[in-house]
């Protein structure tokens, strides 16, 4: 797991963020049991309290589960689950910030879409 | 009680090696070195009795030595009281266990000052041979009572100078370091000046100090009625200054702060 | 109330003001970054808080009780100090031993662990120890000893970035495995900012932040872009402080945003924690 911290959220958030993403990339698998607070606290100096917030967003999600006395597993299903939500938030997350900054940059919709294709030939 | 303990303790093992330490030097300085010259002017010739000598001399050092220690043992203060505080031990622990240390330490050198006198007793012409029953060895009439009564004066005694140390140390710990420093010089020499105004007094017209050698007298318990000194009266006198000074070390070990920068 | 509880203390040295006014609580179990300036009164606060000095008025207890010539609250505290109280010829191993003996207990593992990771060795008469051992050997006591409170008052002067690193890591162990409350007064708050979970800033000596981390920053924006349009939004918002760089200009923001419409040409992003602590206390500096 690697994290890289920046300052424009607040730390727990991005403690959730990058547990998610780990679950989603197939870092951590599902049933697996997942670094202790203690653990990622200590390797990254964040207050256990703050990583205890973010992975309870992730429970609260239903995405970890907290198994008493022994530490918090990836859900099942849960990189379904994320799947599902990125792709929610996918137009609010990307399409509108593509589509501002194309409409600044006197890109027109079917240059745009243009491009899009494009974009889906070269990966 | 608990915390107390420890700082006895504590007090106790300083003071142990601070004693080491000075009758290492004493040792050194009244036997070891006159051995040495001994040795080169007259070869082992006589070296028993050298020895023997500068044993007695030391001895005799030793009692002196021993109500400096007291007294310096009261008065450091600062350096002991940062260490108590950096370890949550509050000004009135501190100043309790010091009072206890104080009182057991001044009961060992007690106890070296009678043994010392018993000796000097019975080797020596008697009572004259020792200070205190010279003074005081009237008022009993009884030997057994006599040095019951030296071994409990000489103790307030002792007592009373460590508590002196207490306070000096007390008002030294609360000076800014410029005054220490300014203090540390100037009051040998106020001292010297004092002795040589009191000598020049003495010398030109002995009366005006009259009043203060019969206070004195009194203060020691000199009584023209019976014609010789009752210990009763500086052995009370003693306990009152004790106690008094006590409730002022007290006062002042609550101000004691530590420095800012060091 | 369980904490530590300070009311209205003012302290004064030699007529000068060092302290005024300070309240606030200090709760069990949570990491304070205390931030100030050189001079500021966060030493004399923390002296404060364990009884070294008096204050001049106000009163400070701790569990509800006053701390003042008060064994049992005193032994619930350790504060690790910049000034060195320790006596000069005592050595590392009989500082360990003393502490123990005073506070009723000491960590002994802990302590050996870490002067093996530090490379501090106890033989020596603390007194000849180098600044950063002498930290070092602070920090370990700081850890070891067995309080509630632990007051660290620049807790890394003169550890290089290896040593920080244990430290660090230290820290954050012992902290899990025996929650208890730090409160940090440091100059590298960039390395402290994840940790801590609540933030005390002093200034001129009044607290002027005494918040949790996560809503101080919460609230602290930079606001970029061209000038005109970074006064113009920022106007009758708490800017304190801005930089300029020809006509583009960054104003740092505490306080809310008014939930004002955002042009398009302006940014506005979440500040660091140094940033904030820096632009809040950069009024009139003290020549210290």
């Amino acid at each position: 797991m690697q994290f890289n911290f920046n300052s424009s959220e607040p730390i727990y958030l991005q403690v959730a963020q990058q547990i998610e993403d780990a679950i989603f990339t197939g870092g951590f698998k599902e049933g697996e049991q997942i670094p202790s607070t203690t653990e990622i606290s200590k390797e990254f100096h964040i207050n256990p309290a703050t990583v205890l917030k973010g992975m309870n967003q992730l429970v609260s999600r239903k995405l970890l589960e907290k198994h008493r006395g022994v530490g918090m597993f990836v859900a099942e299903g849960a990189s379904n689950q994320i799947t599902l939500n990125r792709q929610q938030n996918f137009y609010n997350k990307y399409v509108i910030g593509v589509v501002k900054e194309a409409v600044r940059l006197n890109i027109n919709e079917e240059d745009l879409k243009k491009l899009i294709e494009q974009g889906y030939k070269s990966i | 009680m608990n915390k107390v303990a420890s700082v006895i303790k504590y007090d106790l093992s300083y003071f142990v090696r601070l004693i080491l330490i000075v009758y290492l030097w004493l040792i050194g300085l009244l036997v070891g070195i006159p051995v040495l010259l001994h040795l080169v002017a007259s070869g082992t010739e006589g070296m028993v009795i050298a020895i023997l000598n500068d044993l007695s001399l030391l001895t005799t050092a030793a009692l002196f030595v021993n109500v400096a220690l007291l007294f310096y043992f009261g008065f450091l203060t600062y350096e002991r009281f940062s260490f108590l505080i950096q370890n949550g031990i509050s000004r009135r622990t501190g100043w309790y266990a010091k009072v206890i240390s104080i009182l057991i330490v001044a009961l060992i050198g007690n106890i070296y000052s009678f043994i010392t006198g018993l000796f000097a007793l019975n080797g020596g012409s008697g009572y004259k041979s020792v200070p205190y029953l010279e003074l005081y060895g009237h008022f009993f009439k009884s030997l057994p009572l006599d040095l019951v009564s030296m071994f409990i004066v000489n103790y307030i005694m002792l007592v009373m100078l460590a508590v002196f140390g207490i306070i000096a140390g007390a008002v030294f710990a609360l000076l800014t370091r410029k005054n220490q420093k300014i203090v540390a010089i100037s009051i040998p020499i106020l001292g010297i000046l004092l002795l040589a105004i009191l000598e020049r007094i003495v010398i030109r017209q002995s009366h005006i100090l009259d009043p203060l050698v019969a206070f004195l007298k009194f203060a020691m318990g000199y009584s023209k009625t019976l014609g010789y000194f009752n210990p009763i009266i500086p052995a009370t006198g003693m306990v009152i200054l004790i106690v008094l000074s006590l409730i002022i070390s007290r006062w002042l070990n609550t101000l004691l702060r530590t420095k800012r920068g060091e | 109330m369980k904490g530590i509880e300070v009311k209205q203390v003012t302290k004064s040295f030699d007529k000068k003001m060092i302290l005024n006014g300070i309240g606030m609580t200090i709760e069990p179990n949570k990491i304070y970054g205390l931030l100030g300036r050189n001079g500021a009164g966060k030493s004399t606060l923390l002296s404060l808080l364990v009884n070294r000095i008096a204050p001049d008025t106000g009163e400070i207890r701790l569990d509800n009780k006053v701390i003042r010539d008060n064994d049992e609250q005193l032994s619930k505290m350790f504060l690790m100090s910049e000034v060195d109280l320790y006596p000069k010829n005592l050595k590392v191993k009989d500082v360990f031993k003393w502490t123990k003996s005073f506070y009723g207990g000491f960590d002994e593992e802990l302590a050996q662990d870490l002067c093996e990771k530090f490379g501090l060795q106890t033989n020596i008469i603390f007194n000849k120890l180098s600044t950063g051992y002498r930290t070092i050997m602070k920090l370990i006591v700081a850890l070891a000893v067995p309080v509630e409170y632990v007051f660290l008052d620049e807790p890394i002067l003169g550890l290089d970035a290896g040593h920080r690193e244990i430290f660090y890591n230290a820290l954050v162990e012992t902290y899990a495995e025996n929650p208890r409350t730090f409160v940090i007064s440091t100059h590298l708050i960039e390395e402290i900012a994840n940790l801590i979970e609540h933030v005390l800033v002093i200034d001129h000596g009044r607290l002027i932040v005494d918040d949790e981390t996560e809503k101080v920053l919460g609230e602290a924006y930079v606001v970029s872009g061209p000038e005109d349009k970074v006064d113009e939004y920022t106007q009758g918002l708490n800017v304190i402080g801005s930089d300029k760089l020809a006509r583009i200009k960054a104003s740092y923001v505490f306080g809310s945003l008014d939930n004002k419409p955002i042009s398009d040409l302006i940014n506005i992003d979440q500040m660091d924690l140094q940033t904030l602590f820096v632009n809040l206390t950069n009024g009139g500096n003290e020549n210290e």
